[in-house]
């Protein structure tokens, strides 16, 4: 069936619906990072990488470890920082301000979700796409989220490998496994100094002072 | 500070041909004396002798082991700060031998680094007062459009706010900056600032900065609000 499709179509097949698709099971904890003032389970409806164009369901992102979610949240490309006799050298940059507004929370399933895995080149050409999936602008990759939401399977999420790059695997879950998420805040990212570690070690993150 | 009070502030400080050992250790014209002079004259005060005691802790030791490339560097550097900066960074041990807090620290000093270059990037900044006089306007106004979000102001702790003067075009402030100042709720000014300096996947890797001064501001606004509900990935 996918013969008459060229190798690079941003568009997903027709036939996608009659697609086994790549499912997998998740489990808990993933991990998110939001602003500290909003809810931690906040099902965003416009913007992300797999949101719906129609905005008639939304998605939470979530990651699989805590410096995933830290990357995918605040992390800008490197590159600002130029030239050998800067400190601040190669770096990426996060204010001190930031690591008081955003938050880290803990989310939970009462039950593994079911997701779509696009980790893998074989699941990302099950369904039709490829690599470049992944990397794509989002306008292409939203594209995908409503023939894969809408799939007979009901998949419960998507999980695929972040551009932030280092084997960070990030999560969007569907709204329609909700019921099934419990999402605990566990405070301003300015407390949690492992994660900050790890960030800076993993990232070359630099924490400028505001 | 005159000759005569260095002198008097420097009780047990030693001073050349008051060692019995002949030879001046530390000549009073010597800008070390200069400095150690103040240090001392700091030291009355108790809060201040606390904290200068431990900043001598950390010079102490971060010069003592400093290799010559390190100094090299340091004494290259274009400010004191600078060169205090350069010193202590290459004292804390490489991230995967450092401890957690020392992984921390050694970010904050490369992130004094880098908040000195964003000041300086794309033409710098100006201070309120600065701004008004580039806009007709007051101190006051320049504040009161700070506050409500229509110029973006960079605090500087009790230097108050530093304005990025790339955000001003022939007749005032850009109309875009507003707009991306709102898109990138809920992130402060810093980080505002380092999403328009710093090179964006979805420009090609082009900045965002360079995208709205080639008029390309709706894909800009487009990023910034993606940025700041979900991030980059």
């Amino acid at each position: 069936m996918v013969s008459d499709r060229r190798p690079y179509d941003p568009t997903p097949p027709i036939d996608l619906a009659a697609r086994t698709l790549p499912l997998t099971t998740i489990e808990s904890p993933a991990w998110r990072v939001y602003p500290g003032t909003h809810d931690p389970s906040h099902f965003n409806k416009q913007d992300g990488r797999f949101n719906d164009p129609q905005q008639q369901y939304g998605v939470v992102y979530a990651a699989a470890t805590e410096v995933g979610a830290f990357a995918e949240r605040l992390l800008l490309a490197p590159g600002l920082f130029g030239g050998p006799t800067s400190l601040a050298a190669g770096g990426i940059p996060v204010s001190a301000t930031a690591l008081q507004t955003f938050s880290l929370a803990a989310i939970t399933f009462v039950r593994p979700l079911a997701c779509v895995d696009l980790r893998t080149p074989t699941g990302l050409v099950q369904i039709g796409a490829g690599p470049w999936l992944i990397t794509a602008p989002h306008s292409v990759s939203k594209q995908w989220s409503r023939p894969i939401f809408l799939h007979p399977s009901a998949p419960e999420g998507i999980v695929w490998s972040s551009r932030a790059g280092q084997g960070v695997v990030s999560l969007g879950l569907h709204e329609r496994a909700k019921p099934k998420i419990t999402a605990q805040g566990l405070g301003p990212l300015i407390g949690q100094r492992k994660l900050l570690a790890e960030a800076i070690r993993e990232f070359d993150v630099i924490i400028v002072p505001t | 500070m005159p000759r005569r009070k260095q002198a008097a502030n420097m009780k047990g400080v030693p001073r050349g041909g008051e060692t019995g050992q002949g030879a001046p250790v530390l000549p009073t014209s010597d800008a070390l004396y200069t400095s150690v002079a103040t240090l001392v004259e700091h030291a009355r005060e108790p809060l201040r002798r606390a904290i200068l005691t431990r900043f001598l802790r950390a010079a102490g030791a971060a010069v003592g082991q400093a290799t010559p490339t390190t100094l090299a560097r340091a004494a290259g550097a274009d400010s004191d700060v600078a060169a205090v900066l350069a010193t202590l960074e290459a004292a804390i041990p490489e991230p995967s031998n450092a401890s957690d807090d020392d992984v921390i620290t050694k970010a904050q000093l490369r992130g004094l680094d880098a908040r000195q270059r964003v000041l300086e990037a794309e033409g710098g900044t100006l201070s309120a007062e600065q701004m008004g006089r580039r806009l007709r306007l007051t101190r006051q106004a320049v504040d009161l459009r700070r506050r409500n979000r229509r110029l973006i102001g960079l605090p500087v702790g009790r230097h108050g706010y530093r304005y990025p003067v790339w955000q001003l075009g022939p007749t005032g402030i850009w109309p875009w900056v507003p707009q991306v100042i709102d898109a990138l709720d809920p992130h402060d000014p810093w980080q505002q600032v380092f999403f328009l300096l710093s090179p964006h996947p979805d420009l090609k890797g082009e900045r965002p900065l360079d995208a709205v001064r080639s008029r390309r501001i709706d894909d800009v606004l487009a990023l910034a609000r993606t940025y700041a509900a979900y991030g980059l990935g």
